[in-house]
């Protein structure tokens, strides 16, 4: 469902001079399966996924979402993803329905669909008692449910999720851990980008260490622990940092 | 499908424009209450200025000699002339315990020699001048006819001409030209302003807001995303222009306004035809796109609506000073309707006049229009720059 192909990412800094973020990433992730993207901040997670999302546009190599091409089908991907970050602001002025509904609009759905749609993820995520409160005055786990929501609205058979749980408190982030395996059961091919070794441990059919823009270990977790000797998820990925720098 | 998508942006963030509290200050509050308060205070504050200093007698102080006595009788019979004897005359001029100084010196060639000294830094020694030298016009014209008289001769020899000057301007077009001093330079300045905050806030806002990316990573191409804000921030433009032009006639009819003394003065009459206002509309809509545009491009570069009004300011201040023109008098030379913004303003005047000149309005809108389709194809190019979008 992804097919990522040595992609890489290329920018110039404040002195004009370049700095690869993202440096030949490769990898692939199925349907139905979900593909974590594991990395401490600044390791090129977040390009990665913004490349696959047409946010960014790739310095070489491509990736491939649902058949179409990142570089030559940017439209047709961006119809086949569902995409969401944790810091995804949304509209404060407007509701959570006319918020589905915009979206819904973008992604060429018809009315109809649109108001089914929105009914059915209302009563999913539990938004009945606030679809029609604005944004603006909503809690941080009823925006994220309203996020979700969103991401999901069209029915796409592609989500790429960046650290959708960082900084929620526990009951959203369960919401969404929910979610994400629901999604899976239906199909969905999942990339998933986090810090977090347990969420990745006990969520991800496949994962992907990622180390100043390169991925340097890829497999299930099984294959991951058994190359390492074993052990805990968090050692093996410190010591593929290149160990503990703490103290230092 | 392109257009459709165009359009479902559009909806969304007109509607999000109007739940926006400083947006609605700028489009409503301001053209529809700050503007006419201004513009009436300003009217009634210079208003009661000229009827107090209309209403003041003129003290005038003589100095010099030797005086003439017919000459000063003359002036006290002027009702709003009241003449002084007074020390140090000069001193109580600069003091303003005096408003002029009438001066004697002494007579050469048979002719009264004097001096009236006034301050024109002081609108009540201004007005003591115009009243002095209109009595002493009166005085000079009365010693001559009594001289002619004199000698047996027609008091009508003095006027072999009898000149009579008519306006042949229409009251529309004398409206026109009164209300041109300010109407192009207001329609140019709402537009301004109504577009500016609708363009910061959907591109810079929605940088500080996060949603950028999700819009991005949408189901839309980017020059859709620009198109639709762009006609939000363009209609947001010419509806703050035409409730600040509605709000500019009614204060102007109020009869208070500091329009109004010279628009009366004029035989106001503003009549613009259905026609007119669809060229006047047609000559602003390229100027209003071509605005939008730019903003929308300063809006993409900042990284918050604050980084963006901050750039905004200069942007404004090129169009006060280039709308700032229709303000003077002067008669435009060809080449200024090349200029954009100020060849839709001078169109305005000329359209307020009820001049419809092609030669003028040709140019104008073609040349912003070109202008205004390059700073879309600018924006849009902003838009799809990483380095832009994604600036920190």
């Amino acid at each position: 469902m992804i097919t990522v192909d040595g992609l890489s990412k290329t920018f110039l800094d404040r002195t004009q001079r370049p700095v690869t973020a993202v440096d030949g990433v490769s990898f692939a992730c199925q349907a139905g399966r979900i593909f974590g993207l594991l990395g401490p901040n600044g390791a090129g997670k977040t390009t990665t996924l913004r490349m696959i999302a047409t946010i960014l546009a790739p310095t070489a190599g491509t990736a491939v979402v649902a058949g179409h091409d990142v570089r030559t089908a940017p439209d047709r991907v961006r119809a086949s993803i569902g995409f969401l970050t944790g810091d995804t602001g949304l509209y404060d002025r407007m509701t959570a329905r006319e918020t589905l509904r915009y979206f819904g609009e973008l992604y060429g759905m018809d009315d109809d669909a649109i108001g089914r749609r929105i009914d059915q993820l209302s009563g999913q995520f539990g938004m009945a008692d606030f679809a029609d409160r604005r944004v603006g005055a909503m809690s941080t786990g009823m925006k994220q449910k309203v996020s979700l929501a969103r991401t999901v609205l069209h029915d796409p058979p592609v989500l790429i999720l960046d650290e959708p749980t960082t900084g929620l408190d526990i009951v959203t982030t369960r919401t969404i851990v929910r979610f994400i395996r629901q999604c899976r059961d239906q199909g969905k091919c999942i990339l998933f980008s986090t810090h977090i070794m347990h969420e990745a441990e006990t969520l991800c059919d496949r994962l992907a260490f990622m180390v100043r823009g390169r991925i340097t270990e890829n497999g299930t977790v099984a294959e991951i622990k058994g190359r390492h000797g074993g052990g805990d998820l968090e050692e093996i990925f410190v010591g593929l940092m290149g160990g503990d720098h703490e103290g230092r | 499908m392109r257009a459709a998508k165009t359009m479902v942006v559009f909806r969304k963030e007109l509607r999000d424009a109007f739940r926006d509290r400083s947006t609605v200050f700028s489009v409503l509050v301001l053209p529809l209450v700050v503007y006419p308060l201004m513009f009436v205070g300003m009217g009634l504050l210079f208003g009661m200025q000229r009827q107090g200093e209309e209403r003041r007698v003129t003290r005038l102080a003589v100095d010099g000699g030797p005086r003439d006595p017919r000459l000063l009788d003359r002036l006290r019979a002027e009702p709003k002339i009241a003449v002084v004897d007074l020390p140090e005359p000069r001193r109580l001029l600069e003091q303003g315990a005096v408003q002029a100084v009438l001066e004697f010196r002494e007579p050469a060639g048979g002719r009264l020699r004097l001096t009236v000294h006034y301050d024109e830094a002081s609108r009540g020694s201004d007005v003591a001048r115009g009243r002095i030298r209109a009595a002493l016009d009166a005085h000079q014209h009365r010693l001559v006819a009594e001289r002619v008289q004199a000698r047996g001769l027609d008091t009508m020899l003095l006027a072999p001409l009898a000149a009579e000057y008519r306006n042949a301007a229409s009251p529309q077009k004398m409206g026109g030209f009164v209300m041109g001093m300010i109407i192009p330079y207001m329609i140019m300045m709402l537009v301004m302003v109504g577009a500016l905050h609708t363009a910061m806030d959907t591109t810079a806002g929605e940088k500080e807001r996060r949603t950028i990316e999700t819009l991005l990573a949408s189901n839309i191409g980017r020059r859709a995303i620009v198109a639709g804000k762009l006609l939000t921030a363009v209609t947001m433009g010419l509806i703050t222009a035409l409730i600040g032009l509605c709000s500019l006639g009614l204060t102007v009819l109020s009869g208070v306004s500091i329009f109004s003394g010279g628009a009366r003065h004029a035989g106001l009459a503003l009549a613009v035809s259905p026609a007119g206002m669809l060229l006047s509309f047609l000559t602003v809509l390229p100027s209003a796109v071509l605005l939008a545009s730019l903003l929308l491009a300063l809006g993409c570069y900042a990284r918050s609506v604050k980084e963006g009004n901050s750039y905004a300011q200069y942007f404004m201040m090129a169009v006060v000073m280039l709308a700032m023109v229709t303000v003077t008098p002067m008669e435009p030379p060809p080449a200024l309707f090349l200029v954009p913004v100020l060849n839709t303003a001078l169109c305005q005047k000329e359209l307020l006049m009820g001049i419809v000149n092609w030669g003028h309005i040709g140019p104008a809108v073609l040349t912003t229009g070109l202008l205004a389709a390059l700073a879309f194809v600018f924006a849009v190019a902003f838009f799809q720059r990483e380095e832009v979008l994604f600036r920190s």
